[in-house]
């Protein structure tokens, strides 16, 4: 293989093993970021519940104007 | 084609499919299904914007024009990649702190709702046009690399699966798989090119054949020709465009965990397919010395390198390449596929809906219109089949028409001057066009077609301050402020991310200095192509390498 060739092939593994090493470690980072994250899609993951607010007796239908 | 190739080909294939299962258990919400969440690190993010630009049509397509114009259309990805810095620098990271999914969200905070349907329909519609157009492409260069003469059984191939797993795992799927189809991509390269030079007896001597037989063909910077220094500028303005408003790369950026790890991950993108546009250009040139004789369309060339060398090298290898070039083609549709299902969904139906739809309904609808536009996408790819030039001009043709018009009020006015107001954006997008459909009743349809960018882009810029100086100005005060706020934040943003548009260090200014002086020597050097002076080469190539400089210095400092 000649000079040029081998230059841009190792260029090329040299990517690849960069981008093989340092993703895996930011992927492992996100994993452990969204796991415990709550699904907002599916109630019976969890969904924020809002206590109810105390009734106004000025106006009861809690309509806002 | 052995039953090994087949059985690699169907291997990579299910593993895609399990992967994106197995990545669908983190979509929680809508924007882990329009943006990852916005978690995306620098390198993964690099990674599927990566994979997001490069698809078959580089190694097939730009291979086949390396073959018969030479190796000056590597500045095709050149550009592409000076302009991921701009945009990186410039653009992206102050789109990406105002928290938008899309860039017609962004005109809806800039201008109204209106033009944010509008452009979000259109751009949805055209998405899945140009996505049956990359199917077809897939499908057509399966068949003469296998010699499997069955394009819907490749159709299904290609999109089955990219539909299915953009169906259920969303960005988050896309963003992953990417980065595995990325390695993939580059490992089928790293086998074909060193195969190609051997064949040919190395880079040295093929250059050296090329000095004596064809000089043109080992330029980089041509004086004349078809793709001469005309079309380097040319395609250098449609890449700035391309980086700074396509729905598809943008989205993935959007994704990212803060505004400097998207233009991370937008410098990284560019620092590695600069050299990996060797990898698909050289291929072409070595075919330009193997096979004289024309093939019937440039499309060929590259193709019939894998079909005729590979397998005498060693079993399994034409099937490892061809899994490299699908992962290449599934990754771009997987992308475009996400995209459109936000367009439609964020843009289109949420707008038109009276109320703020529940987070169980937007992923609903979100998976229906990803699994609607997959199959738009495979109806248009099928009729393809039948008459592919026209389609193909029709679709150049829009690009052409509209696409600088909306990068003109989009980036131009949009970020640039605040006295364009929403009639002046509507009439500079529709007005641009068009100026830009005048010129085919005026000159012959191929000039037309080449000039279209810049007429319509020109037409957009005229037109859009003029309405809107003959229309009411209404400031938008919160918007505005918004805007302003997300380009030069006082401190540090609300996610601690201290990026602005005008860097605050010494050390950022010199980058952005070196990006400055970069881009201009590389301007100067492309332009001297035309008295044609012996330093276009080194002056376009050194330009664009200190443009890459100035770009790492300028987001790796404050």
């Amino acid at each position: 293989m000649d000079w040029m060739t081998l230059a841009i092939e190792i260029t090329g593994i040299a990517i690849i093993c960069v981008w093989i090493v340092i993703p895996v470690h930011e992927f492992r980072g996100i994993m452990a970021r969204v796991r415990h994250k709550p699904n907002l899609a599916d109630p019976a993951g969890g969904f924020e519940v809002k206590p109810a607010e105390p009734i106004d007796p000025s106006n009861p239908s809690g309509e806002r104007h | 084609m052995t039953g090994l190739d087949y059985g690699i080909v169907i291997s990579f294939l299910t593993l895609m499919a399990l992967g994106g299962f197995w990545i669908s258990r983190l979509i929680k919400d809508s924007d882990d299904f329009f943006v990852a969440g916005r978690e995306l690190t620098p390198f993964i993010l690099a990674a599927t914007i990566t994979a997001t630009n490069v698809s078959m049509f580089h190694f097939v397509g730009m291979g086949g024009t390396a073959y018969s114009s030479g190796v000056s259309i590597i500045w095709q990805n050149w550009t592409g990649c000076m302009a991921l810095i701009l945009s990186g620098c410039f653009v992206l990271p102050f789109m990406r702190r105002l928290r938008i999914r899309s860039v017609p969200e962004f005109l809806e905070l800039r201008y109204n709702r209106g033009l944010r349907t509008l452009v979000g329909a259109f751009w949805g519609i055209r998405l899945c046009f140009y996505l049956g157009l990359l199917l077809n492409l897939a499908g057509t260069t399966a068949i003469i690399i296998t010699g499997w003469d069955n394009y819907a059984a490749w159709l299904l191939i290609f999109s089955l699966i990219a539909i299915i797993y953009s169906v259920v795992g969303g960005a988050w799927a896309v963003a992953i798989m990417d980065s595995w189809q990325f390695l993939l991509m580059i490992a089928g390269a790293l086998i074909v090119l060193p195969i190609a030079m051997h064949l040919c007896g190395g880079l040295p001597k093929l250059i050296e054949f090329f000095k004596t037989s064809d000089p043109q063909h080992v330029q980089l910077v041509p004086q004349s020709g078809d793709k001469s220094w005309i079309f380097i500028f040319s395609i250098l303005l449609l890449s700035i465009k391309w980086s700074m408003i396509d729905q598809a790369i943008l989205q993935r950026a959007f994704g990212a965990k803060s505004p400097r790890v998207g233009a991370k991950g937008m410098i990284l993108s560019a620092l590695i397919t600069m050299p990996l546009a060797f990898f698909w250009v050289l291929p072409g040139l070595a075919v330009a010395k193997l096979h004289p004789g024309k093939f019937p369309t440039d499309n060929d060339a590259i193709p019939w390198l894998l079909r005729t060398q590979l397998p005498l090298v060693a079993k399994g290898l034409l099937g490892f390449v061809l899994a490299g070039l699908v992962a290449a083609q599934i990754s771009p549709i997987t992308s475009d596929v996400n995209s459109v299902a936000t367009l439609f969904t964020s843009d289109v139906y949420r707008t038109l809906k009276r109320r703020e739809p529940t987070q169980r309904e937007l992923l609903f609808v979100v998976r229906i219109t990803s699994l609607l536009s997959g199959l738009l996408m495979l109806f248009v790819a099928w009729f393809l089949q039948y008459g592919k030039t026209g389609a193909v001009n029709v679709n150049l043709m829009i690009v052409g028409l509209l696409d600088m018009p909306l990068f003109v009020i989009t980036v131009i006015y949009g970020l640039g001057w605040k006295r364009v107001n929403w009639q002046g954006a509507l009439a500079g997008f529709i007005g641009g066009g068009l100026v830009g459909l005048a010129g085919y009743a005026i000159w012959p349809v191929g000039f037309a077609r080449n000039c279209a960018p810049i007429v319509s882009g020109f037409g957009a810029l005229v037109i859009a301050p003029i309405a809107s100086l003959m229309t009411q100005h209404r400031e938008r005060v919160a918007e505005a402020e918004a805007i302003r706020a997300a380009m030069n934040p006082s401190g540090a943003d609300a996610e601690g991310d201290d990026f602005h548009f005008v860097p605050q260090s010494p050390i950022g200014k010199l980058g952005l200095l070196f990006i400055a002086i970069g881009f201009l020597a590389f301007l100067i050097g492309v332009l001297s192509a035309h008295w044609g002076q012996a330093i276009a080469a080194p002056f376009a190539v050194g330009g664009m390498l200190a443009t890459f400089l100035g770009g790492i210095i300028r987001v790796y400092s404050v």
